[in-house]
């Protein structure tokens, strides 16, 4: 037997960003009162995210592939994805930085909370190991079970938390039953052991019925249907810079390991969960688009929306190939760019003390603020998919991979979807630039506003002055660093893709070959 | 020179940044020019890329542009480029030049429709800013070498086209022929977005990129690649051309697209985008040709198209409705002409379409202007004593239309897509052109005699009409007087060395059909004559009825009411989108409530709010919707293990 082999350096990011959760922590509670601290502790997340960016660039410069005790790897794979994870943390921050007050009293609780979330999602991305998969997903969930219901002053978003955390421990149970079934039909929690295991010939029913458990716990937290029921009330609920961010990282991470898994220890079963996925990710996407149509709330769309691209993005996952696996990869950092740049829009509209924007708040704002109403339609149409930004091509790649493999017949519910999608996305355009603000919006019932704000004039009085709305958030510069980032991102990295691309080809293959 | 090709884009894009960011500072006269100039500045280069392409052999015609490597997938490897050859460099003028001629038309035109529509600077601005913004991306359309990229200026034009529909947007009907030429154009993009698909499926990987080279090359040396998927794949592309170009079955859209301002039909919906079909189809006509069944409907589609539109012009009385009728019906030609593999003389009638149409519907706005925004033909009447320069231009442009023989190009290019028909042997569709000819010159000689002939039909409004200033008569001179030069320079083969021209210009663009025109000189020149016989007929059929005698049009109207109600109703196409699309939505309420528990939740939600906040939630909690979500959860695991373990027995 040989001695497993112990490399810190495999986990180097993980542990920068737990030690900064502990200096957070730290920092917070000896300095209760400061207004300084407060500050502070923005900037030091912030620097905690960038030193573990750097610390994957190094990695990623020192090649070749680190291994921890056969658990957690570093390989390109999981670099890629972790660099994906921390940019959606550090916009998390980023979007925290001057709202995080007027959800909590506890930010160093919420910027603690963010960073171990970050460490569970970043060792998901790097696991070679049931076990370990499971434990991040653990470690991830719990934090963002805390995250959701975060706003102490929002009933939804304790209601939120409580249905994510009810149901999720759920999964969790279906996702550690499979994993263990797996144990019994191969005889290891090893992924690359598993794999040889099967290819021998194992225990059949163990190994079918553990594939299917873990479709569902792996299916749960990407908010797959008919396991989504869960995401619009926690994405709707949870303060909105949290919704960004774990809708773009939870997402990454999850289909990291989800991928990992099925490709590496479970291709001895690829035809038929091929064909499950390939019908749930058919359900998720139309589903989660015809939802995603008649939401008047933009958060309550959005995340109707994300459950379809994770529609779009299970597509890829469809044919078990490499090329799909990198289709997935480069659709996490395009959902990443354009969702977190869509929320961040949010929290720059909201105002004191609500938690949601509805579509009828957009109404002539490209009048109010055109910079921000630009960007916003940037990240429609790249969600729409709408060349040239980064959107198309991520479904572009998706596609093309599916019906590589002969999928055509998904690749049409797909193109299908996603011109349905055209329609919700377009609708916040049309609000933007085609209605005025004085117009009442006949298509924004109160209903989804909280009772106390029933008297807020807004949609109410025709009155030729518009009322001063309600204080936005008090600085808006880092919410304004947030937007243009993903402005940038979505349109640059949709022109020129190609450095990106060819980086993640090879990342992809140096795990899956192909 | 055609390495700097890019430089096309580059003035509509700097001007529209400048517009975006300092329009307002820069008020109305300034920043109009700036949009127009820039769009002039393109089309020098537009015409610096001909002349360099003409001083080219006639082989080497077709050169490649590399602007940036834009992606590789392993072996797959799009570029950033442009295709510079006559077909694209011949859309590219007509883009540019039209274009041109109509932003400056516009500089005035959406200063007066200050007076009806009170618009403040920033609409004038934004207005500029979406038509620089059309035009470069119909620029990319047509100057894209690779599927991927003509996607990206599909999508792009297709845009504008909403943004510009839509662009008095506090009308509702605005909105809502924006909302349907958006909806339209969708299924049109949907069949787009599958066709480069399957092309990328069945061809993309040997041929290594979406380049049309490269993807026409590997079909060329393989056939087989296409064995069972060139008939899906060009279905699709035709379905894409007939959304954009208006043609059976998704020409609804067009009609109502008049919502926008005046010009903008004049660019988009009559000259240029809705001729991206027309060119789609010419620009993949290799494929095509490998799915002959395809291409006899294309030619079946146009000929129908060109049919029902024409009838129906015929029963408008609306000015724009009419012209947007007639473009359908247009269109029905150059689809008509392609399908028959005559793909110059399709090229040919798309050039003077382009420009007679625009000139007639800028001559329409310069009326609609007069008139107080007044549209009905039928309040019109006696205009051309007071408004010469619209009347001469109006007049060559519908003579135009009307094919009137000899002297003006739509004569020579229609004749030149009917020859194709019948040399293509389709001689059903030949004489469904020839009919619709003679439609056609009634029409277009009914919006003149009832608009610019006899005694004013509304006295005030008459009394206040007035010219249109300079700079909307020029462009409509320039345009008129194009519309009859242009045909000397595409004369057909058998005249003397001129002709032909334009056949041999594109040849290194196009498949070569093979019943390229390949009839005996005798029959043209009867076939001719046919047309010369049907134009003028149509011509004093016009004059009879809407000059000498004017009650016989109603008599006739009653003989044939069944007839003129279906046209009249545009053959119920309206009414079976209605229905379908109720239907459709209905059953997506359904399938949304029932899956949304955001609906049930709400409704919930009422009840629970007298109950306080606090106790909102934990109410709602045990009304059981956490049950209902973990019993989803639950039922869907029983499925998926179900499923699991069903294939593993029975493996």
């Amino acid at each position: 037997m040989t001695l497993p082999q112990v490399n810190f350096l495999a986990i180097l990011p993980q542990i920068i960003v737990t030690a900064t959760a502990l200096l957070v922590l730290i920092v917070d509670a000896v300095d209760r009162r400061g207004a300084f601290s407060r500050r502070a502790l923005s900037w030091l997340s912030l620097i905690g995210l960038l030193a573990a960016g750097a610390a994957v660039v190094w990695l990623v410069m020192q090649g070749g592939r680190q291994s921890f005790q056969d658990m957690a790897v570093s390989d390109g794979y999981s670099l890629a994805f972790s660099a994906i994870i921390l940019l959606a943390a550090a916009m998390g921050v980023l979007l925290a930085k001057d709202t995080v007050d007027q959800f909590t009293r506890m930010p160093g609780a919420y910027y603690a909370l963010l960073l171990l979330a970050v460490v569970g999602m970043m060792t998901m991305a790097s696991a070679t190991d049931l076990i370990v998969v499971f434990l991040s997903l653990e470690i991830l969930s719990l934090a963002l079970y805390v995250l959701v219901g975060f706003n102490l002053r929002e009933p939804r978003s304790a209601e939120g938390s409580l249905k994510y955390f009810l149901l999720g421990a759920f999964a969790s149970g279906f996702f550690l039953y499979g994993a263990a079934l797996l144990y019994g039909a191969s005889g290891s929690t090893n992924l690359a052991q598993i794999g040889q295991a099967m290819g021998a010939g194992g225990n059949e029913i163990y190994l079918y019925a553990g594939t299917a458990l873990l479709v569902v716990g792996f299916g749960f937290k990407v908010a797959m249907v008919p396991f989504h029921m869960w995401t619009p009330d926690a994405y709707q609920g949870a303060p909105t810079p949290v919704t960004g961010f774990m809708s773009v990282a939870t997402k990454t991470a999850v289909f990291a390991a989800f991928m990992r898994v099925f490709m590496q220890a479970l291709p001895a079963t690829q035809e038929t969960w091929g064909w499950a996925l390939a019908i749930l990710a058919a359900l998720t996407m139309t589903l989660g688009n015809l939802a995603a149509l008649r939401q008047t709330s933009l958060k309550r769309m959005l995340a109707y929306s994300s459950i379809a691209h994770a529609g779009y993005a299970l597509v890829g996952l469809v044919p078990g190939s490499a090329a799909g696996a990198v289709a997935v990869l480069f659709y996490m950092l395009s959902y990443a760019l354009m969702n977190l740049g869509a929320f961040a829009v949010l929290v720059a509209l909201e105002r004191r003390g609500e938690n949601d924007i509805l579509r009828g708040d957009m109404h002539g704002l490209s009048d109010r603020r055109p910079g921000l109403a630009a960007a916003m339609a940037i990240f429609m149409f790249a969600l729409a998919g709408i060349p040239p930004f980064v959107g198309f091509f991520a479904k572009f790649f998706i596609f093309s991979a599916a019906a590589e493999a002969g999928w055509i017949g998904l690749v049409v519910i797909g193109v299908i979807n996603s011109v349905i999608s055209a329609f919700y996305y377009l609708s916040v355009v049309v609000a933007m630039y085609f209605r005025s603000e004085k117009e009442a919006a006949p298509a924004a019932p109160v209903k989804a506003r909280k009772s106390k704000d029933k008297a807020a004039p807004a949609p109410a009085t025709p009155s030729a002055p518009v009322p001063q709305a309600p204080a936005l958030a008090t600085s808006q510069n880092a919410i304004r660093l947030a937007v243009v980032l993903a402005a940038i991102g979505t349109v640059a990295v949709g022109l020129y893709p190609a450095p990106w691309t060819a980086y993640i080809t090879q990342a992809v293959q140096s795990v899956f070959g192909g | 020179m055609l390495n700097y090709a890019w430089l096309i884009f580059v003035p509509p894009l700097i001007a529209l940044l400048i517009n975006i960011f300092l329009g307002r500072r820069l008020g109305r006269t300034i920043s109009g020019w700036l949009g127009a100039l820039a769009v002039g500045l393109s089309f020098v280069v537009a015409v610096g890329l001909y002349l360099s392409l003409y001083g080219l052999p006639v082989e080497e015609r077709s050169v490649t542009v590399v602007l940036w490597d834009w992606i590789t997938i392993g072996s797959f490897h799009p570029q950033i480029a442009l295709l510079i050859d006559p077909l694209s460099v011949l859309m590219a003028l007509v883009v540019t030049g039209v274009g041109f001629l109509i932003h400056i038309y516009s500089v005035q035109y959406m200063k007066e429709d200050d007076e009806h529509h009170d618009l403040d600077v920033r609409r004038y601005v934004r207005y500029f800013v979406y038509v620089n913004f059309f035009i470069v991306a119909m620029l990319i359309l047509v100057l894209a070498n690779n599927f991927v990229m003509l996607y990206m200026g599909w999508e792009g034009v297709g845009l504008a086209s909403f943004l510009l529909i839509s662009f008095w947007f506090y009308k509702p009907s605005a909105r809502d022929a924006g909302k349907k030429a958006f909806l339209v154009n969708r299924i049109g993009d949907f069949g787009m977005a599958l066709a480069i698909f399957l092309i990328f499926v069945s061809v993309g990987a040997v041929a290594g990129s979406l380049a049309y080279k490269d993807v026409f090359a590997a079909v060329a040396a393989n056939p087989a690649l296409l064995a069972g998927v060139a008939g899906a794949i060009t279905l699709l592309l035709l379905l894409a051309a007939t959304g954009k170009s208006a043609q059976i079955p998704l020409w609804v859209w067009l009609p109502d697209a008049m919502e926008g301002p005046t010009p903008v039909s004049a660019l988009i919906h009559a000259a240029t985008m809705v001729t991206a079909g027309v060119y789609l189809i010419v620009r993949t006509s290799p494929l095509f040709e490998l799915a002959g069944n395809t291409l006899t409907l294309v030619a079946w589609i146009g000929g129908l198209t060109a049919l029902m539109g024409a009838t129906i012009a015929l029963t408008k009385t609306d000015l724009k409705r009419i012209l947007a009728y007639s473009t359908i019906s247009q269109l029905g030609y150059m689809f008509l002409a392609v399908g028959s593999g005559a793909y110059a003389a399709g090229m040919f009638h798309l050039t003077t379409h382009a420009l007679f149409k625009a000139c007639l519907f800028l001559g329409a706005g310069s009326v609609m202007h007069a008139m107080h925004g007044e549209l009905d033909i039928n309040k019109m009447g006696g205009l051309r004593h007071k408004m010469r320069s619209t009347y001469w231009t109006f007049l060559i442009a519908a003579a135009t239309l009307a094919g009137f023989p000899i002297v003006t190009g739509g004569f020579w290019s229609k004749d030149a897509v009917l020859i194709g028909a019948a040399a293509n042997g389709e001689w059903i569709l030949y004489v469904i052109g020839l009919f619709t000819a003679l439609l056609t010159a009634i029409y277009s000689f009914k919006m003149v005699f009832v608009v610019f002939w006899g005694k004013p039909r509304d006295q005030r409004l008459y009394d206040q009409a007035h010219e249109s200033p300079r700079l909307m008569t020029w462009p409509l001179w320039i345009l008129a007087i194009l519309s009859i030069v242009v045909s000397y320079l595409f004369l057909p083969e058998f005249l003397p060395k001129v002709g032909g021209l334009l056949a041999g210009w594109l040849e290194p663009a196009v498949a070569h059909g093979a019943e390229e025109a390949h009839i005996t000189v005798g029959l043209e020149i009867a076939l001719l004559v046919a047309s010369i016989i049907v134009s003028l007929t149509g011509t004093y059929l016009a004059y009879r009825f809407y000059v000498q005698k004017p009650e016989s049009v109603v008599s006739l109207r009653e003989r044939l009411s069944f007839f003129h109600k279906l046209a009249d109703n545009g053959y119920y196409f309206d009414a079976a989108y209605d229905w379908l699309r109720n239907g459709l939505w209905v059953i997506a309420r359904w399938l949304s409530e029932t899956f949304d528990a955001g609906i049930i939740d709400r409704a919930v939600n009422g009840i629970a709010r007298g109950t306080g906040a606090v106790g909102a939630w934990t109410a709602r909690l045990q009304t059981g919707l956490v049950g209902t979500y973990a019993l989803t959860l639950f039922v869907g695991l029983v499925v998926v293990l179900g499923y699991f373990l069903l294939t593993a027995l029975l493996k």
